[in-house]
């Protein structure tokens, strides 16, 4: 069966020499499963996420916490990066000259999606944070990985359009992890759900077994009850 | 049709409009190569560089120390004074004096301070001191700016204004003061050195003198001396030392020669004074005659040949800089950085002065070697800039390699500090090309020199008035340029 597994960590320690963030963690992930990280600020989520992301590097589409545009360029280059490897130097070159109408047309589409068909070619440093978000998970669509991994892609965009974009992500990809902190998101809409606190996965269950006063304890640093059910 | 509205395509309008404004001055400067047999010239230089005289004597050493006392007296009187200047920056009149103070060169200060008090220690000290006070007292005040202290709020209203000062803003920005100030030991040592040309006895005295007699050897000593001393200062100026070291400097450097008042007298009430005034009768058309003819004959042509001589540099440092950060920038070029930042290195710390001078030797005199001395030594600047802002940007984990990297994201996220630093830069490059007239070509240098050589020093000073015009006006639209760019917190230094 391990040609299922997407990831897989074993007695894995993350964090840097003196300050460990994650002590000896097991996780699996299996190839078409969605996953829910939550936890904290400073459990270690996007920690873990990079090191799920090193893992797979080939397959994976990362979408990281600070959007991380080159904001002086359009929206439609940001998304085209995500296929920069594709292509030789020369053709991306002179992409950035003028957009190839192939890629216009895909872009174009996929801006449609996002809600920023008029944003298209402008420069992001002139939009919105959500817009910029959507742009970054754009980039990241645009890579048509097998595994979307995203780090809070969805922090800033209103709740109707967020629900919209994760369907889309979820679609266009065989196996989803994101880190949220929306948790009515995490228990609706994922299959899994692992939760971080004190360096260690604190819970990792299906969705459909957890309370949302679970994942609230663990926000509160109540460990005792977010396990205890 | 979706709008295209992308800052990366204004970025491209402006830079467009520099490389055709540049390429138009190309085309009207004078690019002659007039010497015949540039190679010969140049195997015996690049002999000299490559097997520099060893003979370590007397002279070297008198022009290291003198180069170093130089600078760092002129600069100590220059940081303090611009410390004093600057809680006053904001009133309109301290601001113009200073924008005055640096708007002119130190060699022109030298030459003004040369006739009134000789070539004596205190002319090169002043010459150092005078426009680095006007800049100090702009860029301390613009750093103790951006302190966010609210030096109001904090003390009790009943405390001096001096000591909220000292207490608030001074005691919260003082490192990087520090900073500033020691980057800026860097240039006064550049400084010095070009001092030499007028006759000081720093390194770049002995560099001319090498070089006119052909002693290629022993000028390739000392630009290895002046590469050193530069690339080492962090090795041998502790910050603990300096009081140490200011106290040498002074008892170092020949104070001997009296100050004679006279001379200083007669030079600001007389010498100065436009020739048609010291007439027993004062006739306005005279004046109006002498001025027109100046205008006509000196300070028109003096001015155009320093502008395309200035904006066909900028079109080439440009360029230059765009070419070189790359060879300097860890991500890009991993370790052979180093070799990218030694390169860089020799670039910033050769005076435009002299790689001009050193370029004349082999093409003969043009404005082919200005342009080529400007680019390389600002362009190696504004190189090594890019590439230090380059290591210090956070990638994407997910992000591309090589020229892919280059292209999407390092050069358009450096880009707007490119052009703040060209933009800054371009003062400067006006500045310079105004001085390489020395060295013959027509700017307003040249004229300047002349003046000076023909003991016609109202006119020399009528036209050094016109160079600080020039460089003010250039300067405010410096300053419209960066702010229309919002470039205004990219410039660092």
């Amino acid at each position: 069966m391990t040609a299922d597994v997407a990831f897989s960590l074993i007695e894995q320690s993350i964090g840097y020499k003196n300050h460990q963030i994650l002590n000896r963690i097991n996780l699996t992930i299996n190839v078409g499963e969605t996953v829910a990280i939550v936890g904290a600020s400073g459990s270690g989520k996007s920690s873990l996420l990079n090191t799920l992301y090193a893992q797979q590097r080939e397959k994976s589409a990362l979408c990281p916490q600070q959007s991380m545009l080159v904001t002086s360029l359009s929206v439609y280059n940001n998304i085209y990066m995500g296929q920069l490897h594709h292509h030789n130097v020369f053709y991306n070159l002179l992409n950035l000259a003028r957009p190839w109408r192939q890629h216009r047309q895909q872009i174009s589409q996929l801006c449609t999606l996002l809600g920023l068909k008029s944003k298209i070619f402008k420069s992001v440093d002139r939009l919105s944070g959500g817009q910029q978000q959507r742009t970054a998970v754009g980039r990241a669509l645009y890579q048509q990985k097998s595994i979307f991994l995203g780090d809070e892609p969805l922090s800033s965009i209103d709740p109707i359009q967020g629900a919209a974009l994760l369907q889309e992500i979820k679609q266009r990809h065989q196996t989803v992890v994101i880190v949220l902190h929306n948790k009515e998101m995490a228990l609706n809409e994922f299959d899994r759900v692992i939760a971080l606190a004190d360096g260690q996965i604190m819970i990792d269950c299906a969705a459909n077994l957890l309370s949302p006063q679970q994942i609230d304890a663990i926000y509160h640093q109540d460990i005792a009850s977010a396990v205890a059910e | 049709m979706a709008i295209v509205d992308s800052t990366a395509a204004r970025y491209r309008t402006i830079s467009l409009i520099i490389a055709a404004v540049g390429l138009v001055a190309l085309l009207l400067a004078d690019l002659e190569i007039s010497n015949h047999d540039p190679t010969s010239e140049l195997i015996r230089l690049l002999h000299g560089l490559v097997q520099p005289s060893l003979d370590v004597s007397q002279y070297l050493f008198d022009a290291v120390f003198n180069t170093i006392a130089f600078a760092l007296v002129g600069l100590a009187i220059g940081a303090a004074c611009g410390l004093l200047l600057a809680p006053y920056h904001h009133l309109s009149i301290v601001r113009q004096s200073c924008a005055f103070l640096r708007s002119i060169h130190e060699l022109f200060w030298a030459l003004i301070f040369l006739q009134m008090f000789g070539l004596s220690t205190l002319t090169g000290v002043l010459a150092i001191a005078v426009p680095y006070a006007g800049i100090f007292a702009k860029v301390y005040d613009d750093i103790l700016a951006q302190c966010p202290i609210d030096s109001q709020l904090v003390f009790d209203p009943r405390c001096s204004r001096f000591s909220r000062w000292a207490y608030g803003p001074l005691a919260q920005c003082w490192p990087a003061l520090v900073r500033y100030t020691s980057y800026r030991f860097e240039c006064a040592l550049r400084s010095a050195t070009v001092l030499g040309f007028i006759g000081l006895p720093t390194i770049g005295y002995y560099l001319e003198t090498a070089f006119n007699q052909g002693l290629y050897h022993q000028a390739g000593a000392l630009l290895l001396l002046m590469f050193a001393l530069v690339a080492t200062i962090k090795w041998w100026l502790h910050r603990r030392l300096i009081p140490l070291y200011l106290f040498a400097a002074w008892w170092y450097l020949p104070w001997h020669s009296a100050l004679q008042w006279q001379y200083l007298v007669r030079f600001v009430t007389e010498d100065i004074i436009p020739a048609p005034l010291k007439a027993d009768t004062v006739q306005l058309d005279a004046l109006y005659r002498w001025l027109s003819d100046l205008w006509l004959v000196q300070i028109l042509p003096g001015s155009w040949a320093t502008l395309v001589l200035s904006v066909a540099a900028l079109l080439m440092t440009a360029l230059i800089s765009l070419l070189l950060w790359p060879l300097a920038s860890r991500v890009l070029s991993g370790r052979a950085q180093v070799v990218g930042h030694g390169l860089l290195l020799l670039l910033r710390s050769t005076p435009e002065l002299i790689i001009t001078f050193v370029i004349m030797l082999v093409i003969g005199p043009s404005m082919l070697p200005a342009i080529i001395a400007l680019a390389l030594h600002n362009g190696g600047i504004i190189a090594y800039l890019l590439a230090r802002s380059s290591d210090r940007l956070t990638l994407r984990p997910d992000c591309s390699r090589g020229l892919n990297l280059w292209a999407y994201e390092l050069q358009p996220t450096l880009y707007p500090s490119f052009l703040a630093f060209l933009f800054y830069r371009f003062e400067v490059i006006l500045r310079e090309s105004a001085i390489l007239g020395m060295l013959g070509i027509t700017t307003l240098g040249f004229y300047i020199d002349s003046a000076f050589e023909a003991m016609f020093f109202d006119v020399a000073f009528v036209l050094i008035l016109v160079t600080a015009l020039l460089n003010m006006a250039v300067n405010h639209l410096s300053i419209l340029l960066r702010r229309y760019f919002d470039l205004d917190k990219l410039v660092l230094v």
